[in-house]
């Protein structure tokens, strides 16, 4: 079976290093490139060979992962696109699915996520890390207007999460490297969206499980 | 014992002694230029890229052994996100660059064993 070609454009170095052992390290897979920019891989000396998949970094600098995703498209229009990022943001996700990536990854040191990353677009024609699925089901379920857990952004839910362990406004500051003035203000949005007026009721929500 | 995850670091580099070396080489000279970049939007106080700067950290600190000290990073690098926060962050961040110049330390040594043998 001819192995499958897979590029990366990663601007962190050591990941670059990282992701390009480990690809190498593969009896099926086969790196076409790895390259720190997208105007680096212009440059046809670095390309071996047309990658069946790319993994673009999001947050690249210069052009970012999302703006480059047409330019490479042209380069390679057989190539499938998967997103790695730092970020779990809903919106962004939504965003480089609509510009024609078809998968996307939170950068992780389990390498073995990008693996299965390949094996999930060869099996069903895309991928998304667990984590980001949730936070694309939360964007999605935000613009129906739901008032689920998903919903909260993802700061008020490091801040009910602590709550939830009992920790005072104090303890969560702290843990989160926050002002407890900050603390406030998520918890000010937070009991807006559930409708309630203390503590007592959120925890309340949450024991009756509709938090 | 190693601050590092060594053997994590075989299994990414398929158990190449080359491959581990190549990792910690670009580590410690990454760790390093971050860390510069740090001091400088800290002197400038100009916070804007310091959620990327904080996020090339924390997908570094995977390979560390310390686990208490990765999870650290990653509040630091999600606070560093909010405008609010960073007044409050800088402050751990600066502690965080003394863990920094250990790491980079010990990169430094594992570097020279591996090279000497």
């Amino acid at each position: 079976m001819a192995k499958i070609k897979v590029g990366v454009i990663e601007d962190n170095k050591t990941l670059l290093i990282m992701y390009r052992h480990y690809i190498t390290s593969l009896k099926d897979v086969e790196l076409a490139f790895a390259a720190e920019s997208i105007e680096d891989i212009s440059s046809k000396t670095k390309l071996k060979e047309k990658p069946d998949l790319i993994f673009l970094d999001i947050d690249l600098d210069g052009k970012s992962g999302i703006d480059g995703i047409p330019q490479i498209k042209k380069m390679f229009p057989s190539a499938g696109i998967i997103m790695l990022t730092n970020s779990e943001e809903g919106k962004d996700v939504i965003h480089a699915l609509k510009m024609g990536a078809i998968g996307y990854v939170v950068k992780t040191v389990d390498l073995k996520d990008l693996y299965n990353a390949v094996i999930g677009v060869l099996d069903s024609g895309g991928f998304l890390s667990p984590q980001i699925a949730r936070e694309v089901i939360g964007e999605i379920q935000k613009k129906n207007g739901l008032n689920l857990h998903v919903s909260f952004s993802r700061r008020e839910q490091d801040v009910l999460e602590q709550l939830k362990k009992g920790l005072s406004y104090k303890a969560i500051a702290t843990n989160l490297f926050i002002t407890s003035h900050a603390v406030n203000q998520h918890l000010k949005r937070i009991y807006k969206k559930t409708g309630v007026n203390s503590r007592g009721e959120l925890m309340a929500l949450w024991y009756n499980e509709e938090v | 014992m190693s601050l590092f995850n060594l053997d994590l670091l075989r299994s990414i580099s398929g158990g190449s002694e080359e491959g581990v070396k190549e990792i910690l080489i670009s580590f410690h000279e990454e760790l390093g230029s971050q860390k510069s970049k740090i001091l400088n939007v800290i002197a400038s106080e100009q916070y804007a890229p310091l959620a990327k700067i904080m996020h090339n950290i924390k997908s570094m600190m995977g390979i560390i052994n310390d686990q208490k000290l990765a999870a650290n990073v990653s509040e630091m690098a999600k606070a560093s996100y909010y405008d609010q926060e960073k007044e409050v962050v800088k402050d751990k961040i600066l502690q965080f660059l003394h863990e920094a110049d250990l790491l980079r330390n010990d990169a430094e040594q594992i570097i020279n064993q591996l090279s000497s043998k």
